[in-house]
């Protein structure tokens, strides 16, 4: 990937207010780089999960724990073939497992599969741990790739986490 | 007692929600990622509840209630509030009131249209899709 091919990049920490910020400004980055509206919208749905998930995690983590450290970077780029999709948050380490299984499972299963547990997300509300469950899962069927992610063990306590999603461009 | 209309604007992140029994309109549009999606909903289902009681109890009777489902977004933790309101019908449909939901989506958002058949294939009520054009 070249830097000159990056589109968005922000690092800080995350409220409503910086992520209707960010929206508004990669909806009309998009308009002005990418010809197909119908990737334009694909990468806005799936650009809108990803944050949602981090301000989720944010949150999750915040009420579990007042010292988290809430620094998160988000990056959209593109190059001939892909967007990319990258984010990077702070995890406790007691979280870290339950994660990579979450997203190990969802990988593991085809568009069928993945639909067929949204349905069963959206219908049971014990099935799913948190808001997070459902939305990587969606992020998962709207990318149409897998997910990718991975864990810089910080000290004893956190984690940084680092999540990846492509698209492709058509 | 008349059940109010529910009127909610719509803001950067929360959809329009208009549902208003006496006209028999019964729609929702826009973005729906809202920071607390409980928050939003649950006074959003508290009214559909008491709607729901109101035609079961023949007070509150629609001709034909069509719900109209227009988003440009909405948020996985939407998506749970959103079946809430859908099961909530169905149960109107069951008990022999007429419902049918109409799903509107862009030709250039064909994940909208599949999230609208994720909700088809969990429902029996009448659900059809509508095309906008871009």
């Amino acid at each position: 990937m070249r830097e000159n091919n990056v589109l968005l990049a922000f690092t800080g920490e995350f409220d409503m207010k910086i992520i209707n910020a960010l929206i508004t400004s990669v909806k009309l980055k998009l308009v002005e780089v990418e010809e197909a509206a119908r990737i334009q919208k694909k990468v806005y749905n799936v650009m809108v999960d990803c944050l949602e998930t981090i301000f989720h995690s944010y949150e999750t983590a915040q009420r579990k724990n007042a010292s988290y450290n809430s620094f998160s970077i988000f990056t959209l780029s593109r190059d001939a073939g892909f967007y990319y999709l990258i984010s990077g948050n702070y995890i406790f380490n007691d979280t870290m497992e339950a994660r990579k299984k979450q997203i190990d499972k969802i990988n593991a299963l085809n568009t069928d599969g993945k639909k067929a547990l949204f349905r069963d997300y959206i219908v049971d509300d014990t099935i799913a741990d948190q808001d997070s469950d459902l939305a990587m899962l969606n992020i998962a069927i709207k990318s149409g790739n897998v997910l990718g992610y991975e864990f810089k063990k910080v000290d004893a306590n956190n984690s940084f986490y680092i999540f990846q999603v492509k698209i492709k461009i058509l | 007692m008349i059940l109010q209309p529910l009127v909610l604007a719509a803001t950067e992140s929360t959809p329009h929600i208009l549902f208003d029994p006496a006209r028999n309109i019964f729609e929702i549009k826009g973005e729906s990622r809202p920071e607390n999606a409980k928050a939003f909903y649950d006074p959003v289902i508290d009214w559909v509840k008491n709607f729901c009681s109101g035609v079961k109890d023949d007070k509150l009777h629609p001709a034909k209630l069509i719900f109209v489902i227009n988003f440009d977004y909405f948020s996985s933790s939407s998506a749970k509030y959103l079946m809430n309101i859908f099961a909530r019908l169905e149960e109107l449909h069951k008990n022999k009131i007429q419902v049918e939901a109409k799903w509107y989506y862009n030709e250039v958002d064909i994940a909208m249209k599949e999230s609208g058949e994720e909700f088809k294939k969990l429902l029996t009520l009448p659900f059809s899709f509508e095309l906008l054009r871009h």
